[in-house]
């Protein structure tokens, strides 16, 4: 049993770089999320993924066509962002079409100088189709890196899978450690070498 | 009564019973014939085709896809890259003719040749960008190929296999945490045996024995087992199994095995151990940006320009000066808790193995990491490959296609590493306690803090930016 | 080793080899990367080409792919568009996603259909 303690001890050390990790892996990004999804607005249905980091933050705005409606070519879209409560004036940000299968992908990249929430504001304009369309979100923009949670969330797998052997293993020392005193050659504990 | 009986655990399930993948597992020559199919394209096309490596199937599948593999199938299931290496194939055919009866040089048995092989590729990768290179990938593989074929068309054994292969011997090495296994299905049936086929081969059956000298009961984990089956093949009693177990017990089992002896007693496989972890860290530390500007320092301060030697130094402090140092000062310290008075080697040789899943866990974040980010990237290259050879089956290549983020691989990395550190320290604590009954937690402490200290420096190599550079010399 | 050190032989002559920017169909690229020094994120990418007279050429296609001498990396890609100011002068964004040497495969489309190709080594971006 001590082997399994001592074991688990080893997976506390592993949760415990969990904290320090999150401050040091400056090339660590979380995934980006999305934001919005296929919400329909003329002949638009537009997805948004954001990845809203201190510092540099991005967002990709995917446009696929509504059935029956051809997508507009000239489609353009900006991000407007501005601190949730209002303190600061907006900026505007253009988004810059990119290559995609489905559709048309625009790229925004987001100046956000501090943590906090921020109201963004996705427009997107047609002259050919005459239209214009926005959607107001409210983003938790956080420092780039994972944080303990999300790094717990991501290591959980190689956690349980730590935890498991651990256990297996305990179990087969104990199993052997049993079975030495009768003479059998069934593991290298004291006394069980061949 | 096995020894599975003994200790109440289940014998396991055997692979080689299950319908298909029985059958498949066991036609070696199906997975070598396709594996030497896939090198031959890889070598024709890193000698003719495009010399930029994003653009070749020679460097891009060598160096991101079949290392990636190489370590995943171990990790996940075993040597199965030994089972289907395709040296042994053009191996084979000289050998009809060669039939070498001439036992392979005393002096040479062992792990030593392997471990200066493993050594000098690394050194070679590093100094000559051999993954930058389409052509120079080609050439080891061919070097591969005939390198196997001169050495066991002379000598009878396989003594390239078991001394002389450096992919063989990271193999052997990593398999110790593989979670399967051949084995005997029951060692009654051994016992009664008279004809040890599994060793000595099966004239009827036309199988050939082990040839790298495993006697299958006496075996003890997968150390020079090279997944071939030909025990299988050869054994008139169908009493071997392929079948799970717990990857990594076998680093604490100190039995001596078949054709390996006592783990205890064999320095060159200790010595084999510490160049794999050590040389893990190595390798990663050549892709991080910090060691150009520590190049750059070494270079200033041995006033040379020339890239090998401040290379040689490089490989001098990471594989012979630290550990000297840290393994040194770990067995000073923990000798004094062990019952019989040792040298210092004799102590590191007999913890050297419990640093291994740590090597592990290292070798598998840094190629796991250039398999998950580059998964797709050979599609358009094999699409263009296919068109230059007048062949467009495979369409228009689609470039840009990569493989996941890299954001979302690194925490992977990290948990691969985490988890070899954590059985790292298991095992150790295992072998503390072999070694030392009574005071076993003096014997492992020194040993958990170099464990933990390795960790760390590998953590801090993942963590830094990721800069590939030919050149370190020049600003 | 003696296989080995063939090859290592091998691999020193193979390294002395070196691909030129201007090709021997006497047209010329001369391109500028802003920043100066190359360091990873988006970088402004500025090529000039000029016909076997010397002069600038005016209405070409000019799209870069950039890739890292390390395979297995997904390569970026870039449209240049010709300045208005500058006639001649193509002008484009391409991002290095990261450290180490890199190098642009540029292929330009003349105005009559002709296609160039040059490669364009772009070693040590900077890591952040």
């Amino acid at each position: 049993m001590r082997l399994a303690w001592h074991g688990l001890l080893g997976v506390s050390l592993l949760l415990a770089w969990a904290g320090p990790l999150a401050g040091t892996l400056h090339a660590h990004e979380g995934p980006p999320f999305p934001i919005l999804v296929d919400e329909v607005d003329g002949p638009w249905s537009i997805s948004v993924w954001a990845d809203p980091d201190v510092g540099t933050g991005t967002f990709w705005i995917q446009i696929e066509a509504t059935p029956g409606v051809d997508l507009p070519d000239d489609t353009r879209a900006s991000v407007h962002v501005r601190p949730a409560d209002g303190r600061l004036d907006e900026t505007t940000w253009p988004a810059e079409p990119e290559a995609w299968d489905r559709g048309q992908q625009h790229v925004a990249k987001v100046e956000f100088p501090t943590r906090e929430f921020w109201q963004v504001r996705i427009v997107l304009e047609s002259e050919s189709a005459a239209q214009t369309t926005e959607r107001t979100l409210r983003v938790e923009v956080t420092p780039p890196g994972y944080g303990p949670l999300d790094l717990l969330l991501y290591l959980w797998p190689f956690l349980a899978l730590a935890a498991l052997w651990i256990k297996a293993i305990g179990k087969r020392r104990a199993a052997i450690r049993a079975c030495a005193p009768a003479g059998l050659e069934c593991g290298s504990e004291p006394g069980s070498d061949a | 009564m096995t020894t599975s009986e003994a200790i109440g655990r289940d014998p396991g399930p055997d692979l080689l019973a299950w319908p298909l993948l029985g059958s498949l597992l066991l036609r070696r020559r199906l997975w070598q014939g396709l594996m030497l199919a896939v090198s031959i394209v890889l070598i024709v096309h890193g000698f003719l085709g495009p010399q930029l490596a994003p653009k070749n199937l020679s460097t891009l599948v060598v160096w991101v896809h079949y290392r990636g593999l190489l370590i995943a199938t171990l990790l996940l299931a075993g040597n199965i890259f030994c089972m289907a290496c395709p040296f042994m194939l053009p191996r084979d055919l000289v050998r009809r003719f060669t039939r070498p009866v001439r036992a392979w040089p005393r002096a040479l048995r062992g792990k030593v040749p392997g471990v200066v092989l493993f050594v000098f590729v690394l050194y070679t990768y590093e100094l000559f960008d051999l993954w930058a290179s389409p052509w120079a990938t080609s050439l080891v593989i061919v070097l591969y190929f005939a390198l196997a074929a001169a050495v066991d068309a002379c000598f009878s054994g396989a003594p390239f296999c078991k001394s002389v292969c450096p992919i063989g011997q990271f193999n052997f090495v990593a398999s110790t945490v593989s979670p399967l296994e051949v084995r005997a299905r029951d060692s009654g049936t051994c016992a009664t045996c008279s004809g040890h086929e599994c060793l000595t081969g099966n004239t009827e059956r036309e199988a050939r024995g082990c040839e790298t000298g495993l006697f299958l009961p006496e075996k003890v984990g997968n150390m020079d087992c090279t997944f071939c089956l030909d025990c299988a093949r050869a054994c008139p009693h169908d009493n071997v199994m392929l079948t799970t177990r717990l990857p990594g017990e076998e680093l604490m089992d100190d039995r001596s095995g078949s054709g390996v002896g006592r783990r205890s007693n064999r320095g060159d496989l200790a010595l084999l151990a510490l160049v794999f972890t050590f040389g893990a860290l190595l390798n990663a530390f050549g892709m991080v940006s910090p060691v150009y500007a520590f190049q750059q320092g070494l270079a200033a301060a041995l006033g040379t320009t020339s890239e090998a030697a401040v290379l040689g130094v490089l490989f001098g402090i990471v594989l012979c000066l630290e550990p000297a140092l840290l393994l040194g000062g770990a067995a000073a310290l923990s000798r004094r808790a062990l019952p019989a008075r040792l040298g210092l080697w004799t102590v590191v040789v007999r913890f050297a193995h419990g640093l291994v899943p740590l090597g592990v866990g290292v070798w598998a974040a840094h190629y796991g990491f250039h398999l998950l980010t580059g998964l797709w990237t050979f599609v358009p290259v094999a699409q263009k490959a296919a068109a230059d050879a007048g062949l467009p089956l495979l369409g228009v290549p689609r470039w840009g296609v990569g493989g996941l983020r890299e954001g979302i691989v690194q925490p992977i990395e990290m948990g691969l590493l985490g988890l070899g550190t954590v059985v790292s320290l298991v095992v150790l604590w295992s072998i503390a306690r072999r070694e030392a009954p009574r005071r076993t937690l003096a014997a492992y402490l020194p040993w958990a803090i170099v464990a933990l200290a390795l960790c760390a420096s590998a953590v801090w190599l993942l963590s830094q930016p990721m800069e590939m550079r030919g050149t370190f010399l020049e600003s | 080793m003696l296989l080995f050190a063939s090859c290592a032989l091998g691999l020193v002559w193979l390294s002395s080899c070196a691909p030129e920017v201007n090709g021997s169909d006497g047209l010329s690229v001369v391109f500028h990367l802003d920043p100066d020094v190359p360091r990873v994120g988006p970088t402004t990418l500025e090529v000039r080409l000029y016909d076997g007279a010397g002069q600038p050429v005016r209405g070409g296609t000019l799209v870069v792919e950039g890739n890292m001498s390390h395979a297995g990396m997904r390569p970026s890609f870039a449209d240049l568009v010709e300045s208005a100011e500058q006639p001649g002068l193509y002008r484009g964004e391409l991002e290095f996603t990261m450290g180490g040497d890199w190098f642009l495969l540029l292929e330009a489309r003349w105005p009559d259909g002709r296609l160039v190709e040059r490669q364009l080594d772009v070693p040590g971006v900077r890591a952040p």
